[in-house]
């Protein structure tokens, strides 16, 4: 049962069901209303019947010319909702906002340690485009994947094409 | 200023802004001085020096030098303006921006100085003036966005007053946004014009013509997802009550979709809607539409259902949906009793449904919301079918690696605690059901997710014992398995939020600090989630702990409200306008959240007590920040519970939602009433103070501390009827950390207090009447000393013969801390009232005069007479002080005598940890005693490391 809605701001005061998961960051106010703002239609919640929230996945689109790109900047799942194939619904949605805004790939930036996700993601049909060297910081220092999925707008998968070197985090553009 | 102007004087300040980022305020200060030393008519220099001052928390300095600057006519550099900003807000003096700005317009009326007042007015709310602001910038300089503005201003006025909003605002609104689209048209690449349009047409519940609006091609401009688009015209046709439309276009998108469950949830109440309407007459036809209606509900569910087999759930769960809003009618559907024709059995379609998706984890959550519309008989019968189903599921073969029977455990013991089952279990049968748990929580290779919520599930069993008998033994194996799951399970949340609650019962800090650290709590969350925490530091007597929270809780309320308001700028300068009054709520939520002023009146209440020493400087601190007379108050009646208590997950019977909100409510209210509590002592303790202060109007100051004595005195007097002593925390699993009001007010230590404000009241009033008080005034010595030793008696009473119970530590901790704060406050109030007497009392001699010798003649006697007269009387002023600073010896040896009990009650032999765990519970018992050694041991060190911290206080303090 999967029924997205936009993002409200008052979601804040209720989603500590999925921002304690472990592989969640919880930011400042700013953060997300900078994307509730400019990138709303990438900023959807699911929401069980029951009203308390499910998921909820953010992205935004930049970039420029064949760098025109979907990007995810957070997909989390409340542990009591999880193996219904919420994340994959979320990421199909965000995919498809992407192919209307004509974006030629779809990325995100995974911990390397976070199995689960980087396997769900292969599923989805993403690849390793890079390894971002120090990526996260703080009480859990860790490198990051860079993960791509070409959209229709690039047939031949240049996007996707896996960089043969480390990145730090300082040079990702 | 030029720009080159500009630049140089930014190069010469920058020395000051260096050390104020680093937060060097003394360096700061220094370096303001040798700027103004050079030039010393650098007005940003000064203002800086004001802000630096601020920051140092000399706030009556800084206001001199601001108020001498900031008058009517007064021309200001941008880089002196951004400093006068950053000097009220860090004083939260908000108002004064708005005043800055609305001069600054009257000598440099140009378009960064109107703008910038047009936010200082949205961040007020002050949307009138906001609205002439932003017209007056369009006339001016002719951009069309500030006539947005305008509009938008319109509209937030309209939110705040719904009733004027209709009749006058919004159409205005409405006028002035199609004036413009016609004169302009739509700005392109925007949807500023959509958004003002359909926020207008909202507030005027013009419903039709939102569903319209968005069917025109130019919606798809506006900032939502298609997806989102139609759903929400699917919303506006329901309101516009257009079921045939909304069944129309949410039955053909249903098939397409079968699992969103809005789609679900608006045809079924489409259906509902049109039922009632049905039902309105007796209308044979009517009735036979009625019937109608609900058998096409059916076999939608049942062809959709059919269509997708068992891989969504929402058209199952639309089944018992609709038999939910079916029952819910008002008026029942004659001659239609009976629907299992129609939606099939309802229990046999739940155990159907449980069968199919038990291995989801929200298979539970989605059958939960049903369970209150069962009778009893439906209930008992869907027991027996799971039990039947569990029995079939036990019996197959176990698969390495599949997790499917623990999941069908889960399920089925959820369903039996939902339904009552477990409240009908002997304790012999309790104690069996636990033991099976935790052996399935220490399973070899159990994931951490079932692992996760089959811990959640006991804790519920063991803490139903706590809550119910006061099982202590029970609940500190409750503790131990929670430690169990937590120092392996490192993805599980829950476990943790657990132990934070229980540690909180016990006033063990030292652990609670380390799981909120695990979990990494910050930002929104620390005011969602605080309130698990909140007091606890206050209680347990850890106040240099307590003061460090709250000072980083009120960081974070400051920096959320700067950034919510940045954003609000933001959204007007980008045409965001849909975003703005969402983000304005969410501000007010913050601002009003009932924590942030708990937080600062108890910043304002433990600093003053404990941490500052300057009598003038916490006089400043306990009246807090308001306007000098004082008017700008709280109002406790506005403020907002932010508190989330979902975080934790139940599984209980439908009852416990009563006791949850009953909770939540009184929990909410104490939260209020022992702020305001705090609040009416700090600011009555304040107004001593303030009595002697050089730049209060006297006759105010007098006001003044007579009504806040009179408020205090009234509000805990109010505290006693509402907390009476037997009143205990409400033991609930999502109940916030208590916060034990009923001991405080029953403890007789506020009670003292009182006693000498109201001293403080009479003081003044004999003072200012020109004569001298009287020791008697505030009591005797012996009187307080017999007041002290009762309040600091804390050692727990014994029964003879018997030894302690549990945990009989935690009541002497929250005595102690209480005892503590009174002894701190009687003492503040002691030096204020001397520093009353040395104020108001001229010349008043060090010692008792001598006897003067005889004159020679009658006049010369009577002289002589008249003088040893006047200087007996001033002799009282002596001997009171003397008496007052007699009462401080006899504050610290209270202190002193609590410091002794203290080290005796450590020294007690009787343990206060349970030490008789895991009876009858076989091969489980080794997974709590294997937990005992290192929880016990914390326990011991914060219990030790608690008594230590008060020991320095009172080291320090008295």
């Amino acid at each position: 049962m999967t029924t997205l809605r936009p993002f409200d701001v008052m979601d804040m005061f209720k989603f500590n069901n999925v921002n304690l998961d472990i592989n969640t960051e919880t930011y400042g106010f700013q953060f997300y209303l900078h994307y509730m703002m400019n990138y709303p239609e990438y900023y959807q919640v699911a929401e069980h019947p029951n009203g308390e929230i499910m998921a909820y996945v953010m992205g935004k689109i930049e970039g420029r010319d064949t760098n025109w790109h979907g990007h995810v900047t957070a997909l989390s799942v409340a542990p009591n909702f999880r193996r219904l194939g919420l994340a994959a619904y979320m990421m199909e949605f965000l995919e498809r906002t992407s192919e209307a805004r004509r974006a030629y790939f779809v990325d995100l930036f995974v911990r390397v340690s976070n199995k689960i996700a980087i396997e769900l993601y292969k599923k989805l049909g993403y690849v390793v485009y890079r390894q971002i060297i120090g990526y996260y910081t703080g009480d859990r220092d860790e490198d990051a994947f860079d993960m791509r999925k070409s959209l229709s707008r690039d047939p031949e998968k240049k996007a996707m094409v896996p960089l043969n070197y480390l990145v730090h985090s300082r040079d990702v553009d | 200023m030029s720009k080159a102007e500009l630049a140089v004087l930014e190069r010469r300040l920058r020395p000051i802004y260096d050390s104020l980022d680093s937060q060097q305020f003394k360096k700061a200060l220094s370096d303001c001085d040798k700027v103004l030393k050079k030039h010393p008519n650098t007005s940003a220099a000064k203002v800086l020096k004001a802000l630096t001052l601020i920051r140092l928390e000399k706030l009556a300095d800084a206001t001199e030098i601001l108020e001498a600057l900031d008058v009517p006519g007064a021309h200001h550099d941008e880089l002196t303006l951004q400093a006068f900003v950053h000097c009220y807000r860090d004083s939260n003096q908000h108002m004064k921006v708005v005043t800055l700005y609305e001069r600054i317009i009257q000598v440099d009326p140009s378009e960064h100085n109107l703008t910038q007042l047009f936010m200082a007015y949205s961040r007020e709310k002050m949307y009138k003036e906001q609205q002439k602001i932003g017209m007056r910038l369009y006339k001016d300089f002719g951009n069309a966005p500030y006539y947005f503005w305008s509009v938008m201003s319109l509209i937030m006025q309209a939110q705040e007053n719904p009733e004027l909003g209709k009749k006058m605002l919004l159409p205005l609104a409405d006028k002035m946004c199609q004036t413009q689209v016609e004169k302009s048209g739509y700005t392109e690449g925007s949807s500023a014009e959509l958004d003002l349009q359909l926020l207008i047409l909202e507030g005027q519940e013009k419903w039709k013509e939102c569903a319209a609006f968005l069917d025109r091609p130019q919606a798809s401009v506006l900032p939502m997802a298609p997806y989102n688009l139609v759903e929400k015209g699917m919303d506006f046709l329901m309101k516009d009550k257009q079921y045939k439309r909304v069944d129309q276009l949410a039955m053909e998108a249903v098939t397409k979709m079968p699992d969103n469950w809005n789609l679900w949830k608006i045809i079924t109440e489409s259906t509902i809607c049109q039922i009632e309407q049905c039902l309105e007459s007796d209308n044979k036809e009517n009735i036979e539409l009625a019937h109608n209606f609900v058998k096409r509900l059916g076999l939608l569910i049942e062809k959709v259902q059919k269509q997708v087999g068992y891989k969504s759930r929402a058209p199952f769960i639309a089944t018992f949906f609709a038999y939910k809003q079916i029952g819910k009618l008002t008026k029942q559907i004659p001659d239609m009793d009976d629907m299992t024709s129609i939606f099939g059995e309802q229990v046999d379609k739940m155990l159907e449904y449980a069968k199919n998706f038990y291995k989801k984890p929200v298979c539970f959550a989605d059958l939960q919301m049903f369970f209150c519309d069962l009778t009893s008989e439906q209930k008992s019968n869907f027991l027996k079918g799971i039990d039947l189903w569990i029995g079939e599921v036990s019996a197959k073969d176990d698969v390495e690696g599949d997790e499917s029977k623990v999941w069908a455990i889960i399920l089925t013991e959820r369903c039996r605690r939902a339904l009552g089952e477990y409240e009908k279990m002997d304790a012999a049968g309790h104690r069996s059901l636990f033991q099976q748990c935790i052996a399935q929580i220490a399973a070899p290779e159990r994931t951490e997710h079932a692992q996760g919520v089959l811990c959640n599930l006991t804790v519920s069993h063991l803490w139903d014992a706590y809550r119910k008998e006061n099982d202590l033994t029970k609940f500190y194996e409750m503790i131990l398995l929670l430690e169990f799951v937590a120092a392996s399970n490192k993805t599980d949340p829950m476990c943790k939020l657990a132990l934070i609650r229980a540690y909180s019962a016990l006033c063990a800090t030292g652990r609670i600090s380390a799981l909120v650290k695990t979990l990494d709590i910050k930002v929104i969350q620390m005011d969602t989630l605080g309130h698990l925490t909140f007091p606890v530091y206050e209680t347990s007597g850890r106040f240099n702990l307590a003061i460090i929270q709250n000072t980083q809780l009120s960081l974070m309320y400051e920096q959320a409200e700067k950034e919510i308001q940045d954003c609000i700028a933001q959204a007007y300068r980008n045409g965001k306008f849909s975003a703005i009054p969402r983000m304005t709520a969410a501000s007010k939520h913050m601002k009003l959240s009932a924590q942030k002023t708990a937080c600062d009146v108890m910043n304002r209440y433990l600093s003053s007590l404990f941490v500052l020493d300057d009598v003038d400087q916490i006089t400043v601190t306990l009246w807090g920040d308001e306007d000098p007379i004082g008017e700008k108050r709280i109002d406790w009646k506005q403020l907002i519970d932010t508190r989330d208590f979902n975080a934790i997950p139940y599984t209980e019977t439908e009852e416990y939602e009563a006791l949850l909100d009953d909770m939540k409510k009184r929990t909410f209210k104490e939260l209020i009433d022992i702020s305001e509590l705090r609040s009416t002592l700090c600011r009555a303790l304040g107004a001593v103070g303030r009595v002697t202060h050089e730049n209060m109007e006297p006759r105010l100051a007098r006001l003044q501390l007579k009504m806040t004595v009179m408020e205090f005195k009234q509000h805990l007097e109010y505290c006693c009827r509402e907390y009476p002593s037997f009143l205990i925390p409400s033991k609930l699993a999502q109940s916030p950390a208590p916060h034990h009001l009923s001991q405080w007010v029953h403890s007789g230590g506020l009670q003292m207090v009182l006693e000498y404000l109201e001293a403080a009241v009479k003081l003044v009033d004999i003072l200012d009447s020109g004569e001298h008080p009287e020791k008697s005034l505030v009591g005797t010595r012996t009187e307080m000393a017999t007041k002290l030793i009762k309040l600091i008696e804390i050692p727990p009473k014994r029964k003879e013969g018997e030894k302690l119970p549990p945990f009989w530590i935690v009541d002497p901790i929250i005595k102690s801390s209480r005892a503590l704060q009174t002894i701190a406050a009687i003492q503040v109030v002691l030096r204020l009232i001397e520093k009353v007497v040395l104020k108001l009392v001229k010349n008043v001699p060090t010692a008792v005069p001598e006897p003067v010798g005889k004159g020679k003649g009658k006049k010369d006697k009577k002289a002589a007479e008249e003088a040893m007269t006047k200087a007996l009387d001033e002799c009282k002023a002596v001997v009171f002080l003397e008496h007052i600073r007699a009462m401080h010896v006899e504050l610290r040896s209270a202190g002193n005598f609590l410091h002794t009990y203290l080290g005796q009650m450590l020294a007690l032999e009787d343990e206060y940890i349970p030490s008789n765990i895991g009876e009858d519970l076989g091969g489980a018992k080794a997974a709590l005693e294997g937990m005992h050694n290192p929880v016990a041991s914390r326990l011991q060190r914060s219990f030790l490391n608690t008594c230590e911290d008060m020991h320095t206080t009172i080291k320090l303090r008295f």
